[in-house]
């Protein structure tokens, strides 16, 4: 049996436009290894329990959510900077990290908007609701975001 | 992203097909600011075959909604697939807009006002 355990290190310059290309390829690269080890899996021995899940419309939310929240107020749109997306997959859970090169931000004090009627400030809130933890480093310019695969909301679409 | 419109009596309903993106933002700029000169605005944003939104797509249907409403007009929604309700539960969106399970309920609100 092969144990999944997989890397991927992508860097991007910081333009909106290639937000939705790299969040699809990275949820792409995921399931498809995922896949191939699974399907592995169970040609050496078949074993109907071992169901694999598919990452969907959660996982790609937060990830566009990240590298947008990267790009607008870690690089402020200056696309000399570079965004830095990587994913470390195993048995038990999926991590994204993203890293950009601006100062950061004060994500200990952080406060989501309260108008319920704002026109953003929503990106955090709503990777917080699809990821079991979401870790910032000191600084606040990279975002670790985990999902276990074990203790998967009955969600079908995660 | 294709926006398709037809009219129901004195409301317009709005079919999304595709997925609001950075990349597709502007076609939907485009096509309401077409709506909101119009002679009906009175519409019913139809979410059937929508199938992604994000931060940014919410934001933009907010502002939709103030421009709409600023014209003395309204949107509600219909059609919302499981996934995009959650993200308007998340986001209390739910309480800023009128969602409807089906569209003919939707445009019924409308007439009876």
């Amino acid at each position: 049996m092969i144990e999944l355990e997989n890397q991927l290190y992508l860097e991007f310059p910081s333009k909106m436009e290639y937000v939705d290309f790299v969040s699809s390829k990275v949820i792409a690269s995921i399931n498809s290894i995922a896949q191939e080890v699974h399907s592995q899996n169970m040609l050496d021995e078949p074993s109907p329990n071992q169901d694999i899940t598919a990452f969907g419309f959660g996982m790609n939310l937060s990830i566009d959510e990240a590298l947008k929240n990267a790009i607008i107020h870690g690089n402020k749109n200056l696309s000399e900077k570079k965004v830095v997306v990587s994913y470390y997959i195993s048995k038990e859970k999926l991590e994204i990290v993203v890293r950009d090169q601006g100062p950061g931000f004060d994500h200990k004090d952080f406060q989501f908007k309260s108008d319920l009627d704002a026109e953003s400030g929503r990106g955090l809130l709503l990777i917080k609701n699809f990821m079991d933890e979401v870790i910032f480093n000191d600084s606040g310019n990279e975002i670790k975001m985990v999902k276990y695969t074990g203790k998967r909301k009955s969600r079908e679409d995660f | 992203m294709e926006i398709t419109t037809r009219d129901c009596n004195d409301v317009k309903v709005v079919c999304f097909k595709g997925r609001i993106v950075y990349d597709t933002e502007d076609i939907v700029k485009k096509e309401t600011e077409k709506l909101i000169k119009g002679t009906i605005k009175n519409l019913v944003f139809n979410f059937a075959e929508l199938t992604y939104i994000n931060s940014s797509g919410l934001g933009l249907l907010i502002n939709i909604l103030k421009q709409v409403r600023a014209a003395k007009g309204d949107v509600k929604l219909s059609n919302l697939r499981p996934e995009l309700m959650e993200l308007f539960k998340i986001t209390s969106l739910n309480s800023v807009f009128d969602i409807s399970a089906d569209e003919d309920t939707a445009v019924a609100k409308f007439v009876k006002k």
